[in-house]
């Protein structure tokens, strides 16, 4: 008697809804929206005694927990997640004066790991590490939270992924612009702070242009409508105070003295066609992790991998979850 | 009316005081009607008086939602709210010098048609009278409809509060409280706005995404008001503009379901523009044909859901727990403060479980064997002599009521007329023309939208069925409601007609 359903969106960009939601109020005024998503309670008696495992996912620059959505469906039947809200992004609080750091991302790292994951690196007590997965300005926030506080990193984290990330040079070794010269020529460096960064520009564009502007920027060829649209609605929603602070912030980030300092075992990942930041980054972070665990290269792929290739960053992260610490 | 007993004979009794109730004793009465109006409630105003809760205005451009009898030059807004259209239809009452017909406070327990004497015998709380004529205007939402659900006693033991939002308590406080707004039908959508900014923190639990265009309502200007006051044409141009407008829906509606896709477009590019999150706005488009279920005009329900203590939980209530709400899937979520949006009861209206009629049966179960019906949306076969206002099928989902309304009430004006004027005492739809006008209905209703658009709505009834609502345009429902025709009655003339005429009475 009913029509089809006309649904606009496949479900599998349909938030699920968290178990609970925790606001993290952190000290210089900043607020954290923080979910935490729990997996339905184990069938079998066997695995009745253990606690699940735990997953805390960051998102990058720009974008948001929606942005691990289906990542999100395809952790939850099998861990516990936490995904939360970067200063600035989501539903958290907009950043306050000054908190445009590295420091500040590692800072609000720990604290979500702290109220939400528990001390020795696993959160059931049969040696399961906890997987940290940054997504490039996660991963980055996860990088400086190595150098910045040891004692979190070894308490709560036992094994991490670095995806579609770097941690140096990022301005210089973009391939959004058309090559202009050396990729560390100081001319190409401008240029791409300049465009960009400008938030203003990009909202001032007609929709249509400003959409695929950023899908040059942030995605392949291989990524389909919807998640075009979906990526670039995230990346628009973003508030514009925010993606100009931390523009800037990434213009001059350079975290390589805190890379040798992540212990842990530690995965990287990478589409081949990304063009933020190209595969040369994890190459060079591959080879300066002291507990590298292997690079997933995902053919194809672009920037955004949790939305484009879920399937491989979900595989990556569940990989990691279940080696032996 | 404490103290006062009804006991008599009354040439018509309207049973409800609301929008419907109000309209038939001012139409029957400038007609030579003697009317009495039995109101339950403390005042008129019926779904006006009883829809208290913060927010609260109408869905329809208020120059259009009136009474085409009392025009008003003095709306405030284009959607005016509430506590104006109570005030309006008070004024009604005071202007039509109706006051000492309408007796609030009396309910009625039950009406039973009496064969022989061919009166209705209705039995209230404060005495019994009879009637020729009994008009029904309860209305299709006056009665709440309140999920049953596990775990109610426990959680208002435990403090919590729960109200229905049509039955709201003005001293009821939510600021710094958790509150859950059950439901995200046209009273949520009015509601979470009031409340988020002083929630605490605030759950909408949503069953069903609703399909909302821009609401754009705005204060009608002093200026234009005065002219509307000085030349009652140009508020009347008005009220027929937007009467021409509306109707146009009804195209897409009953007969080009697939025409909603503009409507549909309008509804996606107000969510753009409102709500950034795609994965929120995934949550909030719906995916079923835009018309199915009503469609809601709002423009600060999308920004309230933006806000940060605001939650969207895409699952309808499951049950309550001590402090707490869970949903369908599971979710569970802390709540001080329930706040019940559930709608009515429209498929089953509770004034058929008081009406009896030929051979003492129940109107409720006359319906519940063979579908809620009637003839033209007003009578029904077996009740002879029973009007209903607001009956089965004349609903509709685009336009005012009110035109409804004024249509019914023209065909119960007409049948008194007819009555008098033909020597006749009783009036009953014969089946045959009742069974004749529902399966035009059916036929009717079968590629609508509401039968086609894929959704349950408080249109259908448990079968599917769509009960309450009009197929086609309110101009077209008017024509059939202008004129009682005989043919399609059976007609009973007076008791002392068929006696023996007594001797001496022939000449």
């Amino acid at each position: 008697m009913s029509a089809p359903a006309l649904a606009l969106y496949p479900a599998d960009f349909l938030p699920p809804t968290p178990a609970r939601r925790l606001t993290l109020f952190r000290p210089d005024g900043a607020r954290l929206a923080v979910q935490i998503h729990e997996p339905p309670p184990p069938r079998s008696t066997a695995d009745r005694g253990s606690s699940p495992r735990t997953a805390v996912l960051v998102h990058g620059w720009t974008c948001s927990t929606t942005f691990w959505v289906r990542v999100l469906h395809r952790l939850t039947p099998h861990l516990r997640v936490v995904v939360y809200d970067q200063r600035g992004h989501g539903r958290s609080s907009p950043v306050p004066a000054g908190g445009f750091t590295p420091e500040a991302l590692a800072a609000d790292l720990a604290a979500v790991l702290e109220a939400t994951v528990d001390s020795d690196g696993d959160s059931g007590g049969d040696g399961r590490p906890v997987v940290v997965a940054g997504h490039s300005m996660g991963a980055m926030a996860l990088v400086a939270l190595a150098g910045r506080h040891p004692d979190v990193l070894h308490r709560r984290v036992g094994a991490a992924l670095l995806a579609s990330t770097g941690v140096e040079q990022l301005m210089g070794r973009m391939t959004v612009l058309p090559h202009l010269g050396r990729p560390d020529s100081p001319a190409v460096e401008a240029l791409a702070r300049r465009t960009i960064g400008d938030a203003r520009a990009l909202h001032r564009l007609p929709l249509r242009l400003a959409r695929a502007s950023l899908v040059r920027a942030t995605m392949s060829r291989t990524a389909t409508p919807v998640e075009r649209a979906f990526c670039t609605d995230i990346v628009l929603a973003c508030p514009q105070r925010t993606y100009e602070g931390f523009a800037e912030m990434l213009g001059d980030l350079d975290l390589s003295a805190d890379l040798p300092r992540l212990d842990v075992p530690t995965a990287v990942l990478v589409g081949t066609q990304d063009r933020l930041t190209p595969p040369w980054h994890a190459r060079r972070m591959l080879a300066a992790l002291p507990c590298p665990k292997g690079l997933v290269e995902v053919p194809g792929a672009g920037h955004m991998t949790p939305l484009t290739a879920p399937d491989a960053v979900a595989a990556a992260v569940r990989d990691l979850a279940e080696r032996p610490a | 009316m404490r103290g006062e007993t009804l006991v008599g004979h009354v040439p018509v009794v309207v049973i409800g005081a609301g929008f419907a109730g109000v309209c038939a004793a001012v139409v029957l009465t400038r007609a030579g009607r003697d009317v009495l109006v039995l109101e339950r409630g403390a005042s008129v105003g019926g779904v006006w008086r009883d829809n208290a809760y913060p927010g609260c205005a109408c869905d329809v451009e208020s120059p259009l939602y009136s009474y085409s009898f009392a025009p008003n030059p003095t709306w405030s807004h284009v959607y005016a709210p509430q506590p104006e259209i109570l005030a309006y239809l008070q004024d009604v009452v005071r202007d039509a010098g109706l006051a000492d017909r309408i007796r609030c406070g009396v309910e009625v327990r039950r009406a039973d048609w009496d064969d022989d004497a061919l009166t209705w015998r209705v039995e209230t709380d404060h005495g019994t009278v009879t009637a020729d004529v009994l008009v029904s205007a309860c209305g299709g939402l006056s009665e709440p409809s309140v999920p049953q659900l596990p775990g109610l006693a426990a959680f208002t033991a435990a403090g919590g509060a729960v109200v229905h939002s049509a039955r709201w308590t003005p001293d009821l406080d939510v600021t710094g409280r958790r509150v859950a707004v059950v439901g995200s039908g046209a009273s949520a959508i009015q509601l979470v706005p009031q409340l988020a900014p002083r929630a605490a923190e605030l759950t909408v639990l949503q069953r069903t995404a609703p399909w909302i265009i821009p609401r754009r309502d705005r204060e009608i200007p002093a200026a234009r008001r005065a002219r509307f006051a000085r030349r009652p044409a140009t508020l009347r141009l008005v009220r027929w503009a937007l009467y021409a407008f509306r109707e146009l829906l009804v195209l897409g509606m009953v007969h080009r379901p697939g025409l909603m896709r503009g409507v549909e477009s309008l509804c996606r590019a107000h969510l753009r523009r409102q709500v950034p999150d795609p994965g929120l706005r995934a949550l909030l488009t719906p995916t079923y044909r835009a018309g199915c279920k009503r469609i809601l005009s709002s423009d600060d329900y999308y920004p309230a859901l933006n806000r940060e203590n605001v939650e969207l939980v895409p699952s309808g209530l499951a049950g309550f727990e001590p402090g707490a709400v869970v949903a369908a899937d599971g979710t569970r979520r802390e709540a001080d403060v329930v706040v019940l949006a559930t709608g009515f009861e429209t498929t089953d209206p509770p004034i058929a479980h008081h009406l009896r009629g030929r051979g003492g049966r129940l109107l409720a179960d006359v319906w519940r064997e063979g579908g809620m019906q009637a003839l033209r949306g007003t009578t029904v076969h077996g009740f002879p002599n029973l009007f209903l206002l607001v009956g089965p099928n004349t609903g509709q989902g685009h336009t005012s009521m009110v035109q409804i309304i004024e249509s019914q009430v023209a065909y119960v004006r007409d049948a008194l007329t007819t009555m008098e004027r033909r020597g006749v005492a009783a009036l009953e739809p014969l089946a045959e023309a009742q069974t004749a006008w529902n399966d035009r209905l059916a036929a009717r209703l079968r590629g609508t939208v509401w039968t086609t658009g894929g959704c349950s709505s408080w249109y259908q009834d448990g079968h599917g069925r769509v009960t309450t609502l009009w197929p086609g345009s309110t101009v077209r429902l008017r024509r059939a409601t202008r004129r009682v025709d005989l043919a399609e009655y059976r007609v009973t003339p007076p008791r002392a007609a068929l006696a023996p005429a007594a001797p001496g009475a022939s000449r």
